[in-house]
């Protein structure tokens, strides 16, 4: 243990275990998800997401109330499975709080 | 000065976690919204980021920053650089074998750069590498290194990554180039502006030369006894070998503001190139740098503790002050082989005439009238004043030496903020 006299040698290993810390502790909060991502994202954001850069909401739910085709959640809901880039857990999600305002 | 001694050591060492540490919170502030990974995946990328800030922040120490320099002293930056190579060379590695090997051609390039540059230099002379090609050698992967690092940075993901993130990343290459630019190319260019002439190259014996310069059409610079230049030798600076020496004469500097270097024959430079230097040679000289200086230490004393050519900065610091009149108690400490090895001991044995200097000689091998030995605790005691609580203790030697002056000093009780050192030997 010859390297150990030499205080810059200590030095930097004392460096080299509290960035490994840092590091270790970035890594760990990095793997956990973030308690909001844990929750359901709500209708409202995921409408945000992944409908509201395409379509003025008011007009979405006009043509819907017109159209028998969408009249309930799950024909929407098969309909999204082809359109746009949310998962089936979110157009299920969406198709509803759609569903539910055209019926209101 | 030593980092320890004025307290501003801890602000440089933040402010290196800071930047060792920034590429990773920038890299995880703009990963926030992915999706999270396995904790070995993340450790993957956040050891990733900390090993290529810390391989960035491997030039800054040796890049002739005067105040790194003047505040740390080249001989402790360089053995950072070298320490903190090889912190940087298991993040590395632990980076490589949490991504699980997956390698990509940029990646590789890095890692085998990275691997050669700490292994010719921790076994450069295991390797018989002379300091010239091993230097050369470094420069070379260094510029192989970073290139490689910044391409795998931008493109192991096989996106971009986001603007935060690519600038900091970026910052740091910019810093590199632009120091490299500095070091390499405009100082060197300064430099063969303001070229020395050789007025006298004398043996001192011992294997030593005195080299004597003056500015040619400049003015030169003022040093502090104790302190050293980089010294090119060569046709342009731009090309020129150099190497660290340490100015010997007074830092009180004649009419024609010559200079006077000790050299001793270490290697190939200095035992062919050196000893060839005929008067009207031009070189150039880069400095002054070092904290072994006594200007800017305060003292009621001084205790200075040379081996072999460490002697050089303790016969400019008495040069000095026999020319300022400074009438200030010193002790003198002189280690060497054999008197045959002893290096201006007849110069140094007349300053006492004019200086209140006592010179305590001591050889490895026996020699008649004089201390045997090493530097320790007990020649120590037998030696020095009474009361040194208000001197300072100034050392040069080969790192053995200095560790050994290290633990004899401890063991009479001096405070580690007393004890400036530097290590003549920057490459042992």
């Amino acid at each position: 243990m010859n390297f150990l006299r030499d205080p810059i040698d200590r030095l930097a290993i004392a460096l080299g275990l509290l960035l490994a810390a840092a590091a270790s502790a970035a890594a760990w909060r990095a793997s956990v998800p973030h308690p909001a991502a844990l929750a359901p994202p709500t209708a409202a954001q995921l409408w945000q997401r992944h409908c509201a850069h395409c379509h003025e909401r008011a007009e979405l739910l006009s043509t819907l109330r017109s159209s028998v085709a969408f009249d309930q959640a799950e024909k929407l809901t098969e309909f999204l499975a082809t359109h746009g880039r949310a998962n089936a857990i979110e157009d299920r999600i969406i198709a509803e709080e759609l569903s539910l305002e055209i019926h209101r | 000065m030593t980092a320890q001694s004025d307290g501003r050591g801890g602000v440089w060492l933040t402010a290196y976690v800071a930047l060792a540490l920034l590429p990773m919170a920038a890299a995880g502030v703009a990963r926030a919204d992915s999706e999270p990974l396995r904790f070995a995946s993340e450790l993957a990328v956040t050891t990733g980021f900390v090993a290529f800030a810390l391989l960035m922040l491997e030039l800054p120490p040796i890049s002739r920053l005067r105040h790194l320099s003047d505040r740390f002293g080249i001989d402790r930056l360089m053995r950072f650089h070298r320490a903190m190579g090889v912190v940087a060379l298991v993040f590395v590695a632990a980076h490589i074998w949490l991504a699980g090997g997956r390698w990509t051609r940029s990646g590789a390039i890095a890692f085998g750069s990275t691997l050669l540059l700490v292994a010719t230099s921790i076994g450069r002379r295991t390797l018989h590498l002379p300091y010239e090609a091993w230097h050369l050698l470094h420069v070379l992967l260094s510029l192989t290194l970073v290139p490689a690092l910044l391409v795998h940075l931008f493109t192991a993901r096989g996106t971009p990554p986001p603007r935060a993130l690519a600038l900091v990343i970026g910052a740091y290459g910019v810093a590199f180039v632009l120091l490299m630019v500095r070091d390499r190319i405009a100082r060197p260019l300064w430099l063969a502006r303001r070229p020395w002439e050789v007025v006298a190259n004398r043996a001192e014996g011992g294997d030593t030369q005195t080299l004597v310069v003056r500015p040619l059409g400049h003015r030169g610079f003022d040093f502090g006894p104790g302190q050293f230049a980089w010294v090119l030798t060569g046709r342009h600076p731009l090309l020129a070998e150099q190497h660290p020496i340490t100015f010997s004469s007074s830092a009180e500097r004649p009419p024609d503001g010559s200079i006077e270097l000790a050299i001793k024959a270490l290697g190939d430079w200095s035992g062919t190139i050196v000893p060839a230097l005929r008067p009207g040679a031009r070189l150039w000289l880069d400095g002054p740098y070092g904290s072994l200086t006594t200007d800017r230490i305060a003292a009621q004393g001084f205790v200075l503790i040379a081996g072999g050519i460490g002697i050089t900065p303790m016969l400019s610091i008495l040069r000095t002050m026999r020319d300022r009149g400074d009438r200030r108690r010193v002790v003198l400490f002189h280690a060497a082989r054999n008197r045959q090895r002893m290096v201006f001991a007849a110069e140094l044995a007349a300053l006492r005439r004019t200086l209140d200097l006592r010179i305590v000689e001591l050889f490895e091998e026996a020699q008649a009238g004089a201390e045997e030995g090493f530097i320790r605790a007990e020649l120590l005691r037998r030696h020095l004043p009474p009361d040194v609580r208000h001197d300072a203790f100034l050392a040069c030697g080969p790192a053995p030496m200095l560790d050994a002056v290290g633990r004899a000093l401890a063991d009479v009780g001096v405070s580690p903020h007393q004890l400036h050192t530097e290590r003549f030997d920057l490459m042992s």
